[in-house]
């Protein structure tokens, strides 16, 4: 293998000569190495060990997703070669992953910002309490599906991921309880995601714990949660200044009473409207984006309108739809002021044409 | 109305036989032994994608119930219904489960239900199972 000889390379100027293949400086290997899929990567990492090493200090991101079967046993014997990895997915479509491997993983891989458990039905609370101890720089945590994470110990692993800005808990019914939301809004202050989808026991309580404490919450999805009252959506409009995208997807017993407090909130913000018009900033960058009130059938038209009129951002025209009603058969008047547009210059086109 | 927002399920689904959108999974079923008109019916713990009518009182096999019909998000027809209330205590455990005719669905493989034998049950909508 070592007399395989590549074309001989002369960089003018630089004086480096590239004679063999395994000459290839390690930012340039690296370069090529993000354009291969995972598995490859991993195989390349075995190639020798000039290669070996520089993509085990290099490799930031990987997945591990494309492992079928055996996804238990690469997790512990790629762990300890990897330790500067930022970045894992271990998203399975059959549940394989065991808490020995996670433990693994928080052991060897200290820097750890990114990590995507989502489906792991074998995982339990071990891999949780590990992580808590082996990754405090968690940034983004994906445990969707993982039914079986208990709340004391995602309670106790916000205690020690305090960085956390993107947390998934779609699916997790035992563990996204009020108790385990408290904890993370005294805990994750700098949250701005939060997916909640499907978590039937969150209630009131949880929510406004959670908006008193996590300030710069941008995302939230309560798709699911029926539980929720207006309450829960009256303590976000007042707290969360900068909730962009907010799903109610079934939360039917919210009313009007929660529009008219989030229309309301944007009025408040009434000094830093001003300071964002002085500044020349386009006004519909501030405020809610994306709002999904589907099946949510006890409001009314002019409550809904006056959301839609107080938020530019929110659309129903059919380019920028971002206003989601389906299922509300009431609401077919809540217009966006383009669709609005768009529907007048219709008219008045039809008029001219006999 | 807008956009449809429709939750997508994971696993063996039953589907709108006409949009395909997505019902139940068959792991909610509680039980397959009730009928309806058009033959064969299924009781689901859980059915998404599917939006109410008006509640009206039903005389079934086993009794009077409240019940609301259910349609399909995609196309608006009607998929179903779900037992609101029971009049009677021995079928309580029905209360806040909701019914899928077999005909208006396609199972989990695709599969569309042919009208047997056991259309026309007099005029009422269910039965029970022993």
């Amino acid at each position: 293998m070592s007399t395989m000889k590549c074309d001989e390379l002369e960089v003018v100027g630089g004086g480096a000569i590239i004679t063999d293949w395994n000459d290839i400086p390690m930012e340039l290997l690296l370069r090529i190495v993000s354009l291969l899929d995972d598995r490859t990567v991993i195989i390349a990492s075995s190639v020798c060990s000039g290669w070996r090493y520089a993509i085990c200090s290099g490799l930031s991101h990987i997945s591990f997703s494309w492992c079928k079967n055996n996804m238990n046993s690469l997790v512990l014997s790629m762990a300890p070669k990897f330790k500067n990895l930022r970045g894992l997915i271990l998203r399975q479509d059959k549940p394989q992953l065991v808490d020995y491997a996670v433990e693994t993983i928080a052991n060897n891989c200290h820097d750890l910002q990114e990590v995507d458990l989502s489906k792991s039905f074998k995982l339990s609370d071990r891999s949780l309490y590990a992580l808590a101890h082996g990754c405090r720089s968690l940034i983004k945590l994906n445990i969707s599906g993982c039914s079986s994470f208990s709340d004391i110990a995602l309670a106790y692993l916000t205690g020690y991921c305090r960085k956390l800005k993107i947390l998934n808990l779609c699916g997790c019914v035992k563990a996204a309880s009020d108790k385990a939301l408290k904890a993370i809004g005294y805990n994750c202050g700098e949250l701005e995601s939060l997916n909640l989808g499907w978590c039937e026991e969150v209630s009131d309580a949880g929510v406004m714990s959670l908006a008193f404490g996590c300030h710069d919450l941008r995302a939230l999805d309560l798709c699911g949660c029926v539980l929720i009252t207006d309450e829960s959506v009256i303590a976000l409009a007042n707290n969360c200044r900068h909730l962009r995208s907010l799903g109610l997807y079934y939360c039917q017993n919210i009313t009007d009473k929660a529009m008219y407090a989030l229309a309301q909130s944007r009025v408040k913000n009434e000094d830093e409207v001003w300071e964002s018009v002085k500044s020349r900033r386009y006004e519909e960058d501030e405020g809610l984006m994306n709002l999904n009130i589907s099946q949510c059938t006890a409001l009314t038209p002019p409550a809904v309108q006056a959301l839609c009129d107080s938020f530019p951002a929110l659309h129903t025209c059919p380019g920028r739809h971002s206003l989601i009603i389906s299922g509300c058969l009431n609401l077919t008047s809540v217009h966006c002021a383009c669709a609005f547009q768009a529907h007048r210059a219709l008219n008045t086109l039809a008029h001219h044409a006999y | 109305m807008g956009r449809l927002f429709v939750v997508t399920l994971d696993g063996s689904i039953y589907s709108c036989k006409h949009c395909k959108t997505h019902l139940a999974l068959s792991d909610d079923i509680i039980s397959k032994a009730f009928h309806c008109r058009h033959g064969k019916a299924y009781l689901f713990d859980k059915v998404v994608n599917v939006t109410v009518g008006e509640k009206e009182e039903r005389m079934m096999i086993t009794g009077m119930h409240t019940v609301v019909d259910i349609f399909c998000v995609g196309c608006g027809s009607i998929v179903g219904w779900k037992y609101e209330s029971a009049h009677e205590k021995g079928q309580k455990y029905k209360e806040g489960k909701f019914i899928l005719e077999r005909f208006k669905v396609l199972g989990p493989d695709g599969s569309m239900y042919v009208l047997g034998q056991e259309v026309q049950v007099g005029g009422s909508d269910d039965a029970d199972d022993a």
